[in-house]
C-alpha cells in the first residue's frame, strides 16, 4: 500500500545496512542538517538497531530503495500512539542523487505509512532555518510551518531558529 | 537551597514521591501535562530513578515549598540539552488558580534565574496546551514569547486539542570584564 512508487521502496532495515548508515550519518553534508553532534561508529549504530526491535520503540525506521540500490534511511520517530502522532525523519545518503525528486518520494512514503498504515493524525517535523531544501520539500507536501523555536540551535558559533512544520490528516 | 521572597526550592527526596503521585493524578494537574495515564508509586519510583541516572542530567527537580517550609509543589527543568542550552520549565503547585499567586510566579523567577545564571541556559521553554489557558498568562508575566502554536498536538476528552510554544532566550552577555 506504501509501495506506492514502482521504484522507490520502504525496506526493513537489516543488520547489513548499519555501515551504510553510520557513513551517511558521519558526512559533514549529512549532518549539517541534524541534530547529531557527534560521529557514530558501529556500537551506537548496533545499539539503535537492537532498540528499534523492541515492543516499545518509538521509531518506526526504513531503507529507501531505489532500482535496488539502498539509497537513503529514514521513517518515523518519537511515535505518540496516544496522540497519534510522529516525527518525521529523511537523509538521502547519495548525495549525488539528490534533485530528481526522490526527496519527494521518499517523504510521500511516509506520510502514506503513517496516515493509513499506522492511521496516525499528525506528522511533525523539525527544520533547521538554513535547510532551505527541506523547507521547499516539506511545503510541497502541504506541510505548513506552525513555529519559529528561536536560537534552538547552535552550529558553527551562532544560534539558528529551527521550524517546527506539521501536516495533519483530517 | 534556593531562597526566593515567597518560596523556596529545595532537593526533591524518595520520601516526596507519594505526595508528587497524588498531584500528578490530580484532574486539574492532567489538564496541562502530557501524561495520560494515573500513576502509581512503581511510576513514582522509575521516574525518580531516571532523573538521577545521566550526568550531565536530562533533568533537575525541585520540591516547592513555602516559606513556613511546607511543600506545595514540584517544579524543575526537563528536556535540558546541554550542547545547544535550552531546557522545559515543568512546574506544578497545588493551590487552586495557582497560575495567580506570587508563589507561582516567585517559582518561575528562581527556575529562571538558576537557568540562566548557574546553568548558563541560553533559551527556556514551554509548551502549553489549549486546556489551561491560566498558564498562557503566568508565562507571559514573565516575558515569554509565544513561537506558534502546534495544531492537533493532544487527544484529551474526546477531542483535539492545540498546545502552544512559549519561549525566553536569555540576551544578557555573558562575559565578565575585570577592571583594572
Amino acid at each position: 500500500m506504501y509501495n506506492m512508487s514502482k521504484k522507490l521502496e520502504l525496506k526493513k532495515i537489516s543488520k547489513y545496512d548499519l555501515e551504510i548508515i553510520v557513513k551517511w550519518r558521519n558526512d559533514p553534508k549529512i549532518m549539517k542538517y541534524n541534530r547529531q553532534f557527534f560521529l557514530l561508529n558501529m556500537k551506537h549504530q548496533l545499539r539503535w538497531f537492537n532498540d528499534l526491535s523492541k515492543k516499545d520503540s518509538e521509531q518506526r525506521m526504513f531503507v529507501f530503495k531505489y532500482n535496488g540500490n539502498t539509497i537513503g534511511v529514514g521513517g518515523l520517530i518519537h511515535l505518540d500512539k496516544k496522540n497519534r502522532s510522529a516525527e518525521v525523519s529523511i537523509i538521502l545518503g547519495e548525495t549525488k542523487l539528490q534533485h530528481r525528486g526522490l526527496g519527494t518520494m521518499a517523504l510521500q512514503l511516509l506520510i502514506n505509512y503513517a496516515f493509513q498504515k499506522l492511521k496516525l493524525h499528525r506528522i511533525e517535523a523539525e527544520i533547521f532555518e538554513y535547510n532551505k531544501i527541506s523547507v521547499k520539500l516539506f511545503e510541497r507536501l502541504n506541510f505548513k510551518r506552525e513555529a519559529i523555536l528561536k536560537d534552538s540551535l547552535w552550529r558553527n558559533g551562532r544560534w539558528w531558529n529551527v521550524y517546527i512544520f506539521s501536516i495533519i490528516n483530517d | 537551597m534556593i531562597e526566593g521572597k515567597f518560596v523556596n526550592l529545595r532537593s526533591l527526596e524518595k520520601e516526596d514521591l507519594q505526595m508528587l503521585k497524588i498531584w500528578r493524578n490530580d484532574k486539574k494537574t492532567r489538564l496541562h501535562t502530557r501524561e495520560y495515564r494515573l500513576l502509581n508509586m512503581i511510576n513514582q519510583y522509575e521516574w525518580f530513578e531516571s532523573i538521577h541516572r545521566q550526568n550531565p542530567p536530562s533533568a533537575i527537580m525541585f520540591g516547592i515549598e513555602n516559606k513556613k517550609h511546607k511543600l506545595i509543589g514540584v517544579c524543575g527543568l526537563t528536556y535540558i540539552d546541554w550542547k545547544n542550552r535550552h531546557a522545559e520549565i515543568s512546574n506544578i503547585i497545588t493551590k487552586i488558580n495557582w497560575q495567580r499567586t506570587k508563589e507561582a510566579k516567585n517559582t518561575l523567577e528562581l527556575l529562571i534565574d538558576y537557568g540562566f545564571n548557574e546553568l548558563n541556559l541560553h533559551r527556556l521553554w514551554v509548551e502549553i496546551f489549549d486546556t489551561i489557558p491560566e498558564n498562557i498568562k503566568l508565562f507571559e508575566r514573565l516575558k515569554f514569547v509565544k513561537e506558534g502554536t502546534l495544531k492537533d498536538k493532544l487527544w484529551r476528552n474526546s477531542q483535539w486539542h492545540d498546545s502552544f510554544i512559549y519561549s525566553k532566550v536569555n540576551k544578557t552577555l555573558t562575559r565578565h570584564t575585570k577592571k583594572k
